[in-house]
């Protein structure tokens, strides 16, 4: 057991290494498509905390990494408020309309629970679209500000917003591991396996399934800032239900409830998009296919398989099979 | 003998649609029974037991625990005053291996917050598998343990709670005549350290051997209720499982 946490802890460390290395490649747009990986893969691991770890199939999710994005511009073009505190607030903002969303769908279940944030998906793409005297409507918004820097760092360059995001991603990463494998994160598996059953053992359900809406909204949110400072144009179609079936189909191609499943989907999934950019037109109707094909041949996704045939084979570690099976 | 009561409903009505599930229902336990209910299927037992650990709300009536005023409360803040159940159909934390499931019910007990370590979590969940019988499944995922495994790690994980007052629904529905043996004396045990028990129960053998007092119900309705032998050889309770016919000839 101690000799695979070692194990892990070294492909860590390799793979921080690797992404460390990359930009001294000097290729541009390889680091450009990093960026957005990052951004994606931390947006898709704040979904997977839903999906995977409550086991709540949320459709709309987009919807608040562009409440997020939105808050942020406005902010800092509006009132000239840093883009840092923009990022945070929104956050603060995106977790706003997670609440906004949580507590009516506490009820819900399943295919509901799915419609219902699908909903509140298009609710917000709409009015990111006809609230025009704020949002610009489908024009969206140009010339957002990029994040200042300090002293000899300016994230305007691509390469040290390339670090910036390798640094958000690794903390938030961590933060979400040490999450889900707190005791926290086991009684949200609990809830996840048998809500009745959560409830006879005093679990409030409503109170935790609120608080980890509040937690994974929140990162959504900060992500959309990020993205939008890096971009610097924001539109409607950040709330698009194609962007909100791409976030999900990250998180199940690369495995739920996994912690580095979801990047793993993240950063296959923006790669080959790049790849099929002439086929971008089918991008709705090749993620739908990708999604049933996984669920029907991979329900663990790319992580569960490869644990599965990989690592099991090798050594039965009662801890990883644990894992694999959430 | 005038015993402490711990719990009692009052008055209690439950209506599903156009079917009334419970009708003015009176029951009160004592501090430290073994209390039977039995009824035939569809008698309201299962409802009464979702009413008391707040997993229904009633219709009408008052649930009281030791003095306080306690109708509407949710499940968990029943489980916080030492209400605790089981469920007739198991339920399980499928996914999660025998020793977590245990474990997520102590992590409520002592709050989430607590300093507890998880060493000793750990501990106390292996003493209560111990007591189970489930030792040596604790790294086996509950959804790979047998239906008479699931009952005891069900009971299990209510015990994790230190429950003042278990509510057991069917512990043994379902399980082989050794199985039984188990569960029975399990319940025996967890009766002897000081738990007041109320079971639901079909089985005949299982409720005789069990309860000091017993309660039957039918169709929503108290119909009899006190000494086992009493209430199982009165016409009325004989009526409902059998029928009109054996109830006379069982005079």
């Amino acid at each position: 057991m101690r000799m695979s946490s070692l194990n892990n802890i070294a492909y860590i460390i390799l793979l921080i290494i690797i992404f460390v290395l990359i930009p001294l490649s000097g290729n541009q747009y390889i680091i450009h498509i990093m960026i957005l990986s990052f951004i994606n893969a931390i947006l898709a691991s704040a979904l997977d905390l839903l999906v995977g770890y409550t086991g709540s199939l949320i459709l709309g999710y987009a919807a608040f990494y562009a409440v997020g994005a939105y808050t942020s511009t406005l902010l800092s073009i509006n009132i000239g408020l840093s883009p840092w505190l923009g990022v945070a607030l929104g956050g603060v903002a995106s977790m706003l309309a997670g609440l906004a969303m949580g507590i009516p769908a506490l009820r819900l279940r399943g295919p509901y629970l799915a419609i219902s944030t699908l909903g509140f998906g298009v609710i917000v793409y709409l009015l990111l679209i006809n609230l025009d005297f704020i949002t610009r409507g489908p024009l969206g918004i140009p010339n957002i500000p990029p994040l200042p820097g300090a002293g000899l760092i300016d994230f305007s360059s691509r390469t040290s917003y390339y670090y910036l995001m390798l640094t958000v991603y690794i903390i938030i990463l961590y933060i979400l591991w040490m999450l889900t494998s707190s005791r926290y994160g086991r009684i949200l598996v609990a809830m996840r396996e048998d809500e009745d059953a959560a409830k006879a053992v005093g679990i409030n359900t409503s109170l935790y399934r609120i608080s980890v809406y509040m937690i994974s909204t929140f990162i959504a949110g900060v992500s959309g800032g990020f993205y939008a400072h890096y971009i610097r144009y924001v539109n409607p179609d950040m709330s698009s239900l194609s962007q909100s079936i791409a976030i999900l189909s990250m998180v199940l191609l690369g495995g739920a409830g996994t912690v580095i499943g979801p990047s793993i989907g993240a950063f296959i999934l923006m790669f080959v998009s790049e790849i099929l950019r002439p086929l971008l037109e089918y991008r709705l109707l090749i993620y739908g296919t990708l999604i049933i094909l996984i669920i029907r041949f991979f329900p663990g996704g790319v992580y569960g398989y490869l644990i599965k045939n990989l690592v099991q084979r090798k050594t039965v570690s009662k801890e990883i099979v644990g894992e694999v099976k959430t | 003998m005038s015993r402490e009561v711990v719990l009692e409903t009052r008055d209690i009505w439950k209506r599903f649609g156009g079917i009334i599930a419970l009708r003015n229902i009176n029951i009160k336990v004592f501090k430290g029974e073994l209390l039977g209910i039995i009824g035939p299927n569809g008698s309201g037992k299962t409802t009464l037991f979702n009413i008391i650990t707040g997993f229904l709300k009633p219709d009408k009536g008052r649930i009281i625990l030791s003095g306080e005023d306690v109708t509407g409360f949710s499940p968990h803040e029943m489980v916080k005053r030492g209400v605790v159940r089981t469920f007739q159909l198991v339920k399980p934390f499928m996914g999660m291996n025998v020793l977590d499931n245990i474990r997520v019910a102590l992590y409520m007990r002592h709050g989430l917050m607590s300093r507890v370590s998880e060493r000793e979590i750990i501990g106390e969940a292996r003493e209560i598998l111990k007591m189970i019988g489930l030792s040596h499944r604790e790294d086996v995922s509950a959804d790979s343990l047998s239906h008479g495994e699931k009952k005891k790690l069900e009971i299990g994980r209510a015990l994790a709670l230190k429950p003042k007052i278990l509510l057991l629904d069917e512990p043994t529905g379902g399980l082989t005549t050794a199985e039984i043996d188990d569960i029975i004396r399990l319940i025996k045990d967890i009766h002897e350290n000081g738990t007041t028990v109320v079971v639901v129960e079909h089985n005949m053998r299982v409720i005789m051997n069990l309860s000091e007092r017993l309660i039957a119900l039918n169709s929503g309705v108290v119909i009899a209720e006190g000494d086992p032998k009493d209430v199982v050889s009165n016409p009325e309770v004989v009526k409902a499982y059998l029928g009109e016919r054996f109830a006379v000839k069982s005079r």
